[in-house]
């Protein structure tokens, strides 16, 4: 009672805070700052279509790098956690319980199609909504679902692992080219930027969507087989 | 866009009301989330420009009208980083208890006192 | 140069690739491990180079090709560069040190390690805060996992509370920048900063810094939202919490004085009120911690406060002044590598209670870095956070800011409280077992490397403070350092090197001193040099013993050259420390020496208190001089700074220490302490006196005030030493009130008094010295300290016994000796002030004196020797010599007392017209004459007629033995109490009662009672709830917003 008191008066104390700053808030009535210089040059400078791809990709791309640096390290971090010390090795297996038939059947037949649209996410963000995180995301989504159906389900180790680090590498490599062959760390122009609009245009934005998608995926597909715990 | 930023606060709130409320570690976690949710919300309606549209300079978009037309793409930016961040530290809030869980099978946050003053 | 962008490039290209070149092997593995880390080091020491040393142009870094703020950019300036070094050196220290337990972990959790830097060095280069924010999150998650890593049930537990914490500060953090950026349009921390934009006062601005700020505080651990924080310091793998105690608070620390100009002026405030409360709270809350890693939390969190209150202040009082960078750079640094040496030593010992630390005792190497490191945290001079401290305290002096001086030094004193006592029990606890820890060279390395780098940081920063007289203020030191050169070598040749540098150091300041200071070092020196020879009756000595006693001594002589007030503390700190150091090496002088150490650490913080006052009236100054400056704050500084004086010279009220620490010091060491130490007292109180004159407060002399204490100081000591069953606490407390004369006769301002002071000094150098060493021969002999178990002691030390017979004669003020000639002094200048009732008191006090003057002789040498003692030997020659130069002295001067009055009536000359004048050799006041030629040969003569006579009647008499005593058919349970001398003025004792009530020692026992339950109530808040600590980070919430929102 006295803790739900307290818990009372804080979120009343919160409540207040939040409405005196957010009080006369308003919305902007038009781009201003760094914004407005994103959206008058972005599309000329990069020759992406999306400008949020622009600005994740390239001008924030130290940004990128450190987001995906904090999904490794939590995927690190869950598998330290995680890991099966000596003494653990002898617990006794529990039997999970199979998936049911409909599970099974959706699984492998969506699974596939998961990944391709995975890739078609990542693939097309410079130019429609979606990048390499999303796309990754899905991809794992095609992972979780394979571990619904089959609990017993077991990912190859040592293909992800590859995976992983070779696109992760990839992508410091790929930014240093930037910095040795066009204007600075992670610059996208040192692949021609094409022409607007088509797939394959806005320099290293794809390639490094690419690098990240399959990062992320890789990454996403490992933390969930660590907690989903070994049979 | 006012409605968006309320509503976010609000969650904001919720969330915090959670966090201090439920004793369920696995809630607390959850109600972390739906913190981050509202601020996520926050960021968006900061970055909403009246009648715009998304960032996108496609055939819809005049590249050269673009300034007038579209949101600032900034906070998306922001959001997408803010977002991946939270779902890191969540995973790894999760694993924790995971591991807490199989040394005193309890979720309750008042079991883990063993230190304290 | 090396491209700052190299860093994360290096790390991440690592990390990304570790996991596959797993299959070639752990060595392989660890090879490029420390090749990454070594790298960061080599590139961050190369930047420190290239600033320092070439003065090269500021490094700005931007990525993507254009310019900020469209995109992120890196900056390396001198101060991210000496960030930059400090930390990546702790992480391959760390990371070496941590080598098993990452070895143990698997590779995964190099890979976290490595990313914990790079995070540590993003934060500090990154300019942009979004990306602060990026750097921020990959500290803190690479942090969660490493404490987690282990998966013990405690670093779980407190990796979740942190996790939630960072959680919490992340959401607040991000919410302040997403405000931030709609305000300003960028975001670049220099184009905020350019912008103005936090000037303006609207709520969603304010906002926006409040939400920015509240998240970095929380981040630093402030009270009370940092429950959290001392869970992960208590849990964590000691070489872990090395890491985030130092290195990622580090680089929090960084980023918000990065961001600080954001900041208005009521964030300023909040700061400085913030930080400096959570200093004094932890400090006082860990006074009652008994866990070795959670009290080093505490301490952690404490210093935490302290720099954030020193960036708080800095801006709030300091505004333009250039020294307050210095200030931080100063506290921070040395911060940073006590902090990590403190838990790497803690994770070698592997004892978790404070009480278990006694097994550190055996291994020297340990004890010596643990307690460098623990100095060093204390601010004891030479290390950084000596000069941090002096530069903040004398800026908040000047700016009248007093309340901030208050809590901060508070606050240290509560720290040297735990901390030393901490020490203490490594040093002289009681050992619980015989496990000892036996420390990998591996960690023996980097903890000794980080003290050398504490050592030459401090000798850096103070060769940026110390402008004047450099030399003549480090000497001390320097001299140390020589003669530890000569530990492991015979006693003997330690002694002679001691003998020589001392001797050298004397010629060094012989040019330097004349009058006053000239007589004071002359007894610092000379009385040092000939203690020196006394130690040599101990056939060993600890190691460090030597090079601390010549410290002492030479720090008390630099006292007397000093011009500055800086060179003066630092010396006074210096004698302060090492004489502390050597207290503690008696058995059982913990707690004494732990009582020491707090009395003369409040004293000295009270004199600095009193500088910075100072700093008021007369801002900028420097020298001890400018105290004649101090006007209408006379009074003020006056108070303050005497108290360090005061207790040195143990005063009435802050005697305390006194008698247990000079009777469980070693007994040479108790010479020295009574003898030498207690002068420096007096020579502050003279030097205020010169300088200050008799200052008032309101209308009260402030000098009658000091007449009486001495008066009260004389008469109360000399009645506890007579109930002395310890002949070494009998002479701690005559010593107490011998001490207490010569104050009255400072206090009395005038030519007589000060000749009384004056001859007062020296003559209780020579005879108690005399006594303490006599008594330290009888010790060593008979193996006790208590009079009862002594006896007789006359037919087998007959040569110590005429040491105590001129020893008490002297002392006494008899004639012929030199005592009567100061007590005459006195008794003349009291009447010629007017000070009837004093004058009165002060002749009880003498007669009183008697008593135990009388004990002293006849229970130890007198009546029938103990069964036991009869084999007893005379004192070993070694220590007799010594007493028979200061025999010598007594006697010179007893017959020709006018070498010693003459010059120093002339020193006194310059402050007080003489009013004592001369005939041949008789001195000559308004109301009397002395000639000791004269009263010596009066007396000799009158002694031998005495003699005869007694010699005459007892010719006939019959020796006894102790075997003719024989109990009368019973035997006692306790044998003692049978004896003569067992509680011998006990019915004087009965009379006294009312009079003898410790009532001082329970007001400070109160004191210490008091503060200590205040720290138990305090920390009822970190209830160990995870969920309590959320609540917590919530209420910082609401108070920061209350502090912060008026303006």
């Amino acid at each position: 009672m006295v803790r739900k008191t307290i818990a009372l008066a804080l979120m009343s104390g919160l409540a207040f805070i939040l409405a005196f700053i957010l009080g006369d808030w308003s919305p902007m009535e038009r781009l201003s700052g760094v914004a407005y210089d994103y959206v008058t040059r972005g599309a000329a400078d990069l020759g992406a279509m999306n400008l949020v791809t622009a600005i994740v990709v390239t001008y924030r791309g130290l940004d990128t790098l450190g987001e995906v640096t904090v999904l490794f390290l939590a995927a690190s971090g869950v598998a330290v956690l995680l890991r099966r010390k000596r003494d653990e090795a002898a617990a006794t297996v529990k039997i999970k319980r199979a998936a049911s038939e409909i599970v099974t059947t959706g699984a492998s037949l969506l699974s596939p199609f998961i990944v391709m649209f995975g890739a078609y996410i990542f693939l097309n963000g410079h130019l429609s909504p979606g990048g390499g995180f999303q796309g990754g995301a899905v991809i794992a989504s095609a992972v979780l679902l394979l571990f619904l159906a089959h609990p017993d389900y077991k990912l190859r180790h040592n293909v992800l692992n590859i995976i992983e680090s070779f696109s992760g590498f990839t992508y410091v490599l790929v930014g240093l080219l930037g910095l040795f062959l066009a204007g600075g760390f992670l610059d996208n122009r040192f692949l021609p930027l094409g022409t607007y609009g088509t797939i394959l245009s806005a320099g290293a934005i794809p390639l490094i969507y690419t690098l990240i998608g399959l990062k992320v995926g890789t990454e996403l597909a490992g933390i969930l087989e660590n907690m989903k715990g070994r049979a | 866009m006012k409605l968006v930023m309320v509503l976010g606060a609000a969650l904001m709130l919720i969330g915090f009301w959670g966090l201090i409320t439920r004793r369920n570690m696995i809630k607390m976690i959850l109600s972390l989330a739906i913190a981050e949710t509202g601020l996520q919300l926050i960021m968006i309606a900061v970055g909403y420009i009246n009648g715009g549209t998304a960032p996108i300079l496609d055939s819809a978009v005049d590249k050269l009208s673009a300034v007038q037309q579209v949101v600032d793409p900034v906070p998306q930016a922001l959001v997408l980083t803010a977002i991946v961040i939270g779902v890191a530290v969540n995973a790894l809030m999760l694993t924790f208890i995971i591991r807490l869980y199989q040394k005193k099978h309890s979720l309750n946050i008042s079991d883990y006192k063993d230190m304290k003053w | 140069m090396v491209n700052p962008i190299f860093i994360p490039v290096a790390a991440l290209g690592m990390a990304f690739l570790l996991p596959v070149l797993e299959r070639f092997g752990r060595k392989t593995v660890n090879v490029l491990f420390f090749l990454t880390l070594g790298f960061f080091t080599a590139a961050s020491l190369i930047w420190l180079n290239d600033f320092f040393m070439a003065n090269s142009p500021v490094l700005r870094v931007f990525t993507a090709g254009f310019k900020p703020p469209l995109s992120i950019n890196l900056q390396v300036g001198s101060q991210e560069a000496m960030l930059l070094a400090a930390i990546n050196v702790l992480s391959l220290a760390g990371a070496f040190y941590l080598l098993p337990h990452l070895n143990v972990t698997g590779l995964k959790a190099r890979v976290l390690f490595l990313l914990f830097t790079l995070g540590m060095n993003g934060l500090v280069m990154t300019r942009d805060i979004f990306n602060l924010f990026v750097f921020l999150e990959i500290t803190s998650i690479a942090s969660y996992a490493l404490i987690g890593m282990d998966v013990r049930l405690k670093s779980l537990t407190a990796g979740f509370k942190y996790m939630i914490a960072g959680s919490l500060a992340s959401i607040f953090l991000l919410f302040g920048i997403i405000l931030l950026y709609q305000a300003s349009g960028t975001l670049n921390i220099d184009g905020m900063i350019a912008s103005g934009v936090t000037l303006n006062d609207s709520p969603l601005i304010q906002g926006a810094a409040f939400m920015l700020f509240l998240s970095l505080f929380i981040e630093m651990k402030q009270f009370p939202a940092n429950g959290w924080a001392l869970d992960v310091y208590q849990a964590a793998h000691p070489g872990i919490s090395a890491m985030i105690s130092a290195g990622s608070s580090g680089a929090i620390f960084f980023a918000l004085y990065k961001i600080f100009p954001l900041a208005g002026e009521n964030w300023y405030l909040a700061a400085a009120i913030t930080g400096s409360t959570t200093f004094v709270i932890s400090n006082l809350i860990a006074l009652r911690q008994r866990q070795v890693t959670r009290l080093l939390g505490y301490s952690s969190v404490g210093q935490m406060g302290l720099l954030l209150a020193a960036l708080g202040f800095g801006f709030y009082v300091n505004r333009g002044r250039d020294n307050y960078a210095f200030i931080l750079a100063a506290l921070f640094f040395n911060h940073f590598f006590a902090k990590a040496g403190l838990y790497w030593i803690a994770g070698i010992v592997k004892k978790e209670r404070i009480e278990e630390w006694s097994a550190l005792r055996r291994n020297p190497v340990l004890l010596f870095l643990t307690g460098l490191f623990i100095l060093a945290l204390l601010g004891a001079p030479p290390f950084a956070g000596f000069w941090g401290k002096w530069a903040l305290i004398m800026n908040l002096g000047r700016e009248d800011t007093f309340w901030g001086v208050a809590l901060l030094l508070f606050g240290s004193l509560l720290e040297a409280a735990f901390l030393l006592r901490w020490f203490g029990l490594a040093m002289r606890g009681a050992t619980h077992d015989d496990i000892q820890p036996s420390p990998a060279v591996r960690e023996i390395f980097v903890t000794g490397l980080f003290a050398l780098i504490s050592l030459t940081l401090g000798a850096r920063f103070g060769y940026m403070r110390l402008t004047a007289d450099l030399w003549t203020y480090v000497f001390p030191l320097i001299l140390a350092a020589i003669l530890f050169l000569f530990e492991g070598f015979s006693v003997y040749l330690r002694v002679m090197a001691s003998l020589v540098v001392m001797l050298f150091f004397g010629f060094y300041l012989y040019p330097l001193e004349q009058g006053l200071a000239f007589y004071f070092s002359l007894i610092f020196i000379g009385g040092g040099l000939l203690m020196l020879l006394a130690t040599l009756y101990q056939p060993r000595r600890s190691a460090g013993y030597y090079p601390l006693l010549v410290l002492m001594f030479s720090s008390m002589a630099v006292l007397t050259a000093s011009k500055t007030q800086l060179g003066f503390f630092m010396n006074w700190e210096l004698m302060t420390f090492s004489s502390y150091l050597l207290i503690i090496r008696g058995k059982k002088s913990r707690k004494a020496a732990w009582l020491y150490a707090l009395f003369s650490l409040g004293g000295a913080l009270a004199m600095l208190a009193g500088f910075s006052v100072l700093q008021l009236i007369r801002p900028g100054a420097e020298l001890l001089a400018d105290l004649a400056y101090a006007g209408e704050y006379g009074g003020v500084i006056f108070t303050l700074i005497s108290m360090a004086f005061l207790v040195k010279v143990a005063a009435l009220g802050w005697h305390i220490w006194a008698p247990d620490a000079y009777a469980e010091a070693e007994d040479d060491l108790t010479a020295m302490l009574s003898a030498i130490l207690s002068k420096a007292g007096i020579w502050g109180l003279l030097l205020l006196a010169v300088f200050m004159g008799a200052p008032l407060w309101h209308s009260l002399s402030l000098n009658t005030v000091l007449g009486w204490l001495g008066t009260l100081t004389a008469f109360f000591a000399t009645l506890y030493a007579i109930f002395q069953e310890d002949a070494k606490r009998l002479l701690a407390w005559s010593s107490i009130g011998q001490v207490g004369y010569i104050v009255m006769g400072v206090a009395m301002m005038s030519h007589l008094g000060w000749l009384a002071a004056l001859w007062h000094t020296l003559n209780h150098f020579l005879f108690k010295g005399l006594l303490f060493l006599a008594i330290a021969g009888v010790i060593h002999r008979t193996g006790t300290r208590n009079m009862y178990e002594m006896g007789g002691l006359i037919k087998r030390m007959p040569f110590t016994f005429f040491s105590v017979m001129i020893g008490i004669i002297a002392l006494s003020g008899v004639p012929p000796l030199t005592g009567f000639g100061g007590k005459w002094l006195l008794y003349e200048a009291l009447i010629e002030k007017g000070w009837y009732l004093q004058a009165g008191v002060a002749f009880f006090a003498s007669t009183i004196a008697f008593l135990y003057c009388y004990r002293l002789i006849h229970a130890i040498f007198l009546g029938i020797p103990k069964p036991d003692q009869l084999q007893v030997r005379e004192a070993p020659f070694r220590i007799l010599f010594p007493q028979y130069i200061l025999i010598a002295f007594i006697f010179v001067f007893s017959l020709k007392p006018a070498w010693l009055l003459k010059p120093l009536s002339a020193m006194v000359a310059p402050y007080f017209t003489p009013t004592l004048g001369w005939q041949g050799d008789t001195a000559v006041s308004s109301l009397g004459y002395w000639n000791g030629t004269v009263m010596m040969i009066l007396v000799v003569f009158i002694f031998a007629l005495v003699l005869l006579n007694l010699l005459w009647m007892s010719r006939g008499s019959k020796k006894v033995k102790p075997f003719n005593i024989v109990y009368a058919a019973e035997k006692p349970d306790r044998p003692q109490t049978t004896h003569y001398a067992w509680h011998f003025f006990t019915p004087y004792q009965r009379a006294m009662r009312p009079l003898l009530k410790p009532l001082i020692r329970h007001f400070w026992q109160g004191v210490g009672e008091w503060t200590a339950t205040g720290g138990s109530v305090l920390r009822r808040i970190y209830n160990g709830n995870g969920q309590s600590y959320a609540m917590l980070i919530l209420l910082l919430a609401i108070i920061l917003f209350a502090l912060t929102a008026g303006a």
